[in-house]
């Protein structure tokens, strides 16, 4: 069972809100976007994969 | 092989405070760890029903029931799952009218896939009647 995922998932949001957090006191806005989109993509494609096993795993038990 | 609930429990926990922790800060990654947190207590399930539908399978086999009921019922518990789940997801993501319209979708696909049964019971009903 795959529980580092939400771990993983946990760690990046925590990072990702702490870089936001610094970009925008710094004054650098858009690069604190960036960072938000680009933490959120990769967490997204994290989950996709995920989503991908268990959609197949269904189809393969359930003969959808 | 028991189902290990207690593993199933803690991640539930667990995630349910990482998603409390982020929902003030950024709430897609609470969303997120909350949907991930689903699938992979989803797939413990599935790895666990496995088995058991294998032997549910043999068992109305034995009965004598046709195969195409039994697949016509699987067929429909996997629908209620994926639907059910992808409903979920998207009232915890604060849209309830995407999440009706999944659940509406599902009902609508269990009654396709169960039209040809009210077909045979009719044809049984109106044989008993002698029409």
């Amino acid at each position: 069972m795959d529980v580092d995922l939400i771990f993983k998932i946990a760690a990046i949001g925590i990072i990702v809100a702490v870089l936001n957090q610094l970009l925008v006191r710094s004054g650098r806005e858009d690069q604190a976007m960036m960072t938000n989109l680009a933490g959120l993509i990769v967490v997204l494609m994290m989950i996709i994969q995920q989503i991908d096993t268990l959609f197949k795993s269904i189809k393969s038990i359930f003969g959808l | 092989m028991t189902m290990n609930i207690v593993a199933i429990a803690g991640i539930a926990i667990v995630a349910a405070v990482f998603a409390a922790v982020l929902k003030r800060r950024n709430q897609e990654y609470s969303i997120i760890i909350s949907i991930a947190a689903g699938i992979v207590i989803l797939v413990e399930i599935l790895s666990n029903i496995a088995p058991a539908v294998k032997q549910i399978n043999t068992l109305l086999t034995a009965a004598g029931l046709s195969s195409e009921y039994t697949v016509i019922l699987l067929k429909a518990l996997g629908v209620c799952v994926l639907a059910q789940f992808a409903a979920d997801s998207c009232r915890d993501a604060g849209e309830s009218a995407l999440a009706s319209k999944v659940e509406l979708a599902g009902k609508i696909a269990i009654l396709v896939l169960s039209l040809p049964l009210f077909e045979k019971i009719a044809g049984t009903a109106a044989g008993l009647i002698g029409v």
